[in-house]
C-alpha cells in the first residue's frame, strides 16, 4: 500500500474479548474484503487504512514483549514472512496475503497452539492479584464506614471491582475450555 | 547408572515426541538456527511437515526445557540464536528412531505389505 496525499483512513469501534481472538481475526479478513487494512489497534478501537479489496489472513498471537526470549520470538515470527502489523499490549497482530501459499499457519499443532493459550493466562493472571489488592481494602472500609457519601462511594467501587473480578475470572473459564479443547485433540 | 536412570526417565517424560518436535529435534543434530530448521524439515519433507513460527517458538522452548537441546553462544553480532541436540537429546532421538522402526516392522506386518 503505498502513501499518497489523500489517504483514508477510519476508525472502528468494536468489541472482541481475550478469549474471542478467532472471531476477531475473521473479522480483519473481513475488512480487507472490503478494502479496510488494519493500521494499529488500541483497546476496542481498530484504525483502518483503505484500500483495494484483498484476500488476507489475519493472525493474533499473544507473547510478553518483556520476556527475555521475546528477541528469539520476534526473528522467528518475521523469517517465516508473516507481516507483524501492530502490537496492543502482548497481542500481536499478524498478517499474510493468501497468494503467498508457502507461508504455513503460525501453529501447525494443536499441542503448541495451546501454549499461546497458557500464555494469555499468565498474562492475565498479574491482573487479578492486582484487582485482589485494590478490592480488599474497599471491603474493608465499606464495612466500617457505610453511612455518609464515602459510604456510597466505597460500596460503588466494591460493587464495581466485584463485576470485573467476576468478569475476569469469566474470562479464565472461557480460555481454560480453549486450552483443554485444543489439548484433547489428537496430536498433530 | 545413575545417568542411565536418568535417561530412562526422560525418555519415559519427553516421548513419544510428536511429528513436529521429532523433525526438529533430529534436524538439532547440527547447530542451526529456528529459520534454518523450518527449511531443513520442509525441504527433507517435500514440505509435507511445516513448521509455524508458533509451533517452532513452543517446541523450540519446551525440548529446551526437557534440556534435550540446547543454544549455543554464536558471535555477538549473531542476533538468532543457533540451537543444537545435547547428549540426551541424541539418545532421546535415537531411542525414537527405533520406536518408530518398530511401528513401522509391526504396520507392514500387520498389513501384509
Amino acid at each position: 500500500m503505498t502513501q499518497s496525499e489523500d489517504r483514508e483512513t477510519k476508525t472502528f469501534f468494536k468489541v472482541f474479548w481475550a478469549w474471542e481472538d478467532e472471531k476477531e481475526e475473521q473479522w480483519l479478513e473481513e475488512q480487507a474484503l472490503q478494502g479496510y487494512h488494519l493500521l494499529s489497534v488500541a483497546p476496542f478501537f481498530y484504525e483502518f487504512e483503505k484500500g483495494p479489496s484483498q484476500q488476507v489472513k489475519y493472525r493474533l498471537d499473544y507473547k510478553v514483549t518483556v520476556d527475555k526470549d521475546y528477541q528469539e520470538y520476534q526473528s522467528l515470527f518475521q523469517d517465516s514472512n508473516w507481516e507483524l502489523v501492530t502490537r496492543m499490549s502482548n497481542w500481536h497482530y499478524y498478517r499474510v496475503d493468501l497468494e503467498n501459499k508457502e507461508v504455513p499457519e503460525l501453529y501447525s499443532s494443536n499441542r503448541t497452539k495451546a501454549q499461546k493459550y497458557r500464555r494469555l493466562l499468565a498474562g492475565l493472571f498479574p491482573s487479578i492479584v492486582i484487582l485482589f489488592v485494590v478490592i480488599n481494602p474497599t471491603l474493608y472500609r465499606s464495612s466500617s464506614e457505610s453511612s455518609g457519601v464515602f459510604g456510597t462511594i466505597y460500596q460503588i467501587a466494591h460493587i464495581f471491582f466485584i463485576l470485573i473480578l467476576f468478569f475476569l475470572i469469566y474470562g479464565v473459564i472461557r480460555i481454560l475450555t480453549i486450552i483443554r479443547k485444543l489439548e484433547s485433540e489428537t496430536r498433530e | 547408572m545413575s545417568e542411565k536412570i536418568n535417561l530412562e526417565e526422560i525418555i519415559k517424560k519427553a516421548t513419544p515426541l510428536t511429528e513436529a518436535s521429532f523433525y526438529i529435534l533430529a534436524a538439532l543434530a547440527e547447530p542451526l538456527h529456528g529459520y534454518g530448521i523450518m527449511q531443513k524439515v520442509s525441504e527433507l519433507t517435500h514440505d509435507r511437515v511445516q513448521l509455524g513460527p508458533g509451533t517452532l517458538y513452543g517446541a523450540l522452548t519446551n525440548l529446551q526445557t526437557l534440556g534435550l537441546i540446547e543454544s549455543i553462544d554464536g558471535s555477538a553480532a549473531e542476533r538468532k540464536k543457533v540451537y543444537q541436540m545435547t547428549k540426551i537429546g541424541r539418545l532421546v532421538a535415537e531411542s525414537e528412531v527405533r520406536r518408530l522402526e518398530e511401528v513401522s516392522r509391526h504396520g507392514r506386518f500387520l498389513l501384509g505389505l
